[in-house]
């Protein structure tokens, strides 16, 4: 967190970013979701090795 | 915050933020060890050995880089909610600080089973369970030092706002 704020002063470049969501951002949530959906597949399905006796 | 704390809450920051991932990774190859090894007296020494590496050191560097995080970010321009990258460090975070919580019961049965020779029900599965978990926390935590350092592009709509009413002051 050095660097300060890096997108004030362009304006056309802080506009476009502030108005949609970038698609890393995008791309992040959605493997977010697909590994904890996954995670709960695997958890119903009986295969994630999480222990239920302790 | 003045420029000399900023810096002293940065480097706090820093070194909890990197000793984390670091000391997950320890905690990671001593679980394998535990996996892999048939020696009781390896496994009598590993799985104390990792409860306590995650009360003593992991625990407290994940609140400490939640905590330093948090100042270091409020007390600059960055923001807690202004940029993307920020946001989605803090939402690594915080349920990794949790899923840490609920693992430590697992770790505390692991070494009292150890101290006591192996004997109790589905030890392999918590052996596998702390593998796994490790494994994946240390991608995660790699993940969250890799948007630090490349801080990718995007302002969330209350950053922007902010950074408009900022400039209508000036």
């Amino acid at each position: 967190m050095s660097e300060q704020g890096s997108e004030s002063g362009r304006g056309p470049l802080r506009r476009l970013s502030a108005g949609r969501t970038p698609t890393w951002v995008k791309l992040f949530g959605l493997a977010a979701v697909a590994v904890i959906v996954l995670f709960f597949a695997l958890h119903f399905a009986g295969l994630a090795p999480v222990s239920h006796q302790i | 915050m003045s420029p000399g704390l900023r810096k002293l809450a940065l480097t706090a920051h820093v070194v909890t933020s990197v000793g984390f991932p670091g000391a997950v990774a320890c905690f990671l190859v001593l679980a394998i060890v535990g996996v892999v090894t048939r020696d009781m007296d390896v496994i009598r020494a590993v799985y104390p050995a990792m409860a306590v590496l995650a009360w003593l050191v992991i625990v407290p560097l994940c609140f400490a880089t939640l905590i330093t995080g948090i100042v270091s970010s409020l007390g600059t321009n960055w923001g807690l909610l202004r940029y993307y990258w920020v946001v989605v460090k803090l939402l690594i975070t915080v349920p990794s600080a949790l899923i840490l919580l609920v693992h430590m019961r697992p770790i505390e049965f692991m070494a009292d089973a150890a101290l006591a020779n192996m004997s109790g029900e589905n030890l392999g599965e918590v052996q596998l369970q702390l593998v796994l978990a490790s494994g994946a926390a240390v991608l995660v935590l790699v993940v969250a030092t890799a948007l630090s350092v490349y801080k990718p592009r995007g302002l969330t709509p209350y950053g922007a706002r902010k950074l408009d009413e900022q400039r209508s002051q000036i």
